[in-house]
């Protein structure tokens, strides 16, 4: 509908009146800025209030006194106006309860998670730590063993005795024997692995008599690690490796000889 | 009274008195708009105590509901009009006998705002009343039929038995002979 045509369709005649759907009165609305069509309504309501004064009729004198005095007392006693600004005051505080509640409840999720990170973050890190101080520890041990080997090396008058097989040559370990001291320190990089319920044992022999020197650490075996067994205050003849059950025994068993070899002092 | 909007206050300016609740504005306002609204139900309820009480309860809705008058839809004076018009049609038809009035007193209807009008001896704008009584009956008819009864054109053209466009060319006509008549320069 251009303006021309609101125009003659009567729907401005309407609209002042209050008379139109609510659809119509939204399409004169709409259409109201434009210049044609604001001079038509104009038009017509001065020509209503016109015709309205044709028909004017003075109310009594009293009338006016029976307003003031109505519009007074309402305004002494503004029942609807508290009532409106209470239940406003009451939706506002609802209003701002509900948002301050839904803002802590976000804030106490965002804290639970920030909290639940923190605590997963602390365990990883605690096992972390707890690793690296028994890797110091390890380390440590480690350390404080190549110290003793090194100094037993540096200061001491090391025999070294090669242990060799019995019957078959690729099978061997190498003793190093501390006069001063008598600690023994051997490499057991040329033994084979055994069974989990066998250990090596390394005996010397003082005198044609087998002395336990102690087992052999399943770790060191075919490792490039030294280990220090026993220390003897005698001195041994030769020394040797037999496989015993686990944890080792008092006498060698002497059908399981594995490796000798002889001291040459 | 040739200006609908009154000589001393701008219509923003009563507006904004109304708003802050300034009882002179109010003052103003039922000075010079009282006998209109008075005048315009007076028509349509036809009884001289009922209009005033009428009018008292419009000036006391006017005074109550300012905040709701919205000035990009159209005068104050028609927001005002209206609430008196409506307000009146509506005590009309409330009335039980008056069901059916639309249909039963239109074919009267000239006659007594006619005879109203020659009668009125309390119209304040004579000049008004003088516009109104020069307007061609049949126009007048069918702003009376309007205005003061709350039909629509549609309505209007199947109670007269006449089409709908003639209806809207004749009211149209109306408006604007009205409208030369309050402002003949224009």
């Amino acid at each position: 509908m251009n303006a021309q045509e609101l125009i003659s369709s009567g729907l401005l005649e309407l609209y002042a009146l209050e008379q139109c759907s609510e659809t119509e009165a939204q399409q004169v609305e709409s259409m109201l800025d434009i210049p044609e069509v604001a001079t038509a309504y104009e038009e017509i309501q001065e020509s209503f209030f016109a015709f309205a004064e044709g028909h004017s009729k003075a109310p009594s004198a009293g009338l006016k006194q029976k307003i003031f005095a109505e519009i007074a007392q309402k305004d002494a006693t503004p029942v609807i106006e508290l009532n409106k600004n209470k239940k406003d005051r009451t939706m506002f505080w609802l209003r701002a309860a509900m948002i301050a509640l839904l803002l802590s409840g976000a804030a106490n999720i965002l804290l639970l998670s920030g909290l639940q990170n923190a605590q997963t973050e602390i365990a990883q890190l605690r096992t972390t730590n707890s690793v690296l101080a028994s890797e110091i520890e390890i380390s440590r041990t480690n350390f404080s063993q190549e110290k003793n080997l090194n100094s037993l090396f540096a200061q001491g008058d090391v025999v070294t005795v090669k242990l060799n097989s019995t019957n078959k040559t690729e099978q061997q370990a190498v003793v190093y024997w501390d006069k001063n001291s008598g600690k023994t320190v051997i490499s057991a990089k040329g033994l084979p692995k055994i069974d989990k319920d066998k250990s090596y044992q390394l005996w010397c022999l003082v005198d044609g008599k087998p002395v336990d020197m102690g087992v052999l650490d399943a770790n060191h075996i075919g490792s490039d690690d030294l280990a220090q067994l026993k220390t003897t205050d005698q001195t041994p003849d030769a020394f040797a490796i037999t496989i015993e059950p686990l944890g080792g025994r008092e006498t060698p068993t002497l059908e399981q000889l594995m490796v000798i070899g002889n001291v040459k002092v | 009274m040739s200006k609908p909007v009154a000589n001393k206050l701008s219509e923003e300016a009563l507006v904004a008195g109304l708003k802050r609740r300034d009882q002179s504005v109010f003052e103003y306002l039922y000075d010079h708009y009282a006998g209109a609204l008075n005048g315009v139900i007076y028509r349509v309820v036809q009884n001289g105590d009922e209009a005033e009480d009428l009018t008292q309860e419009v000036f006391v809705k006017i005074w109550d509901k300012i905040d709701f008058y919205d000035p990009s839809k159209g005068r104050i004076y028609t927001w005002m009009l209206n609430l008196a018009r409506n307000r009146a049609i509506d005590a009309v038809r409330s009335k039980s006998h008056k069901k059916n009035s639309k249909t039963d007193s239109i074919d009267n209807y000239v006659n007594p705002i006619g005879n109203g009008l020659s009668e009125e001896s309390e119209v304040d704008h004579i000049g008004m009343e003088k516009v109104l009584k020069d307007l061609d009956p049949k126009l007048l008819q069918l702003v009376n039929l309007m205005y003061f009864e709350g039909y629509t054109q549609a309505e209007i053209a199947e109670e007269l038995e006449m089409p709908l466009g003639t209806v809207k060319t004749r009211l149209r006509k109306a408006i604007s002979e009205l409208r030369k008549k309050i402002v003949p320069a224009s």
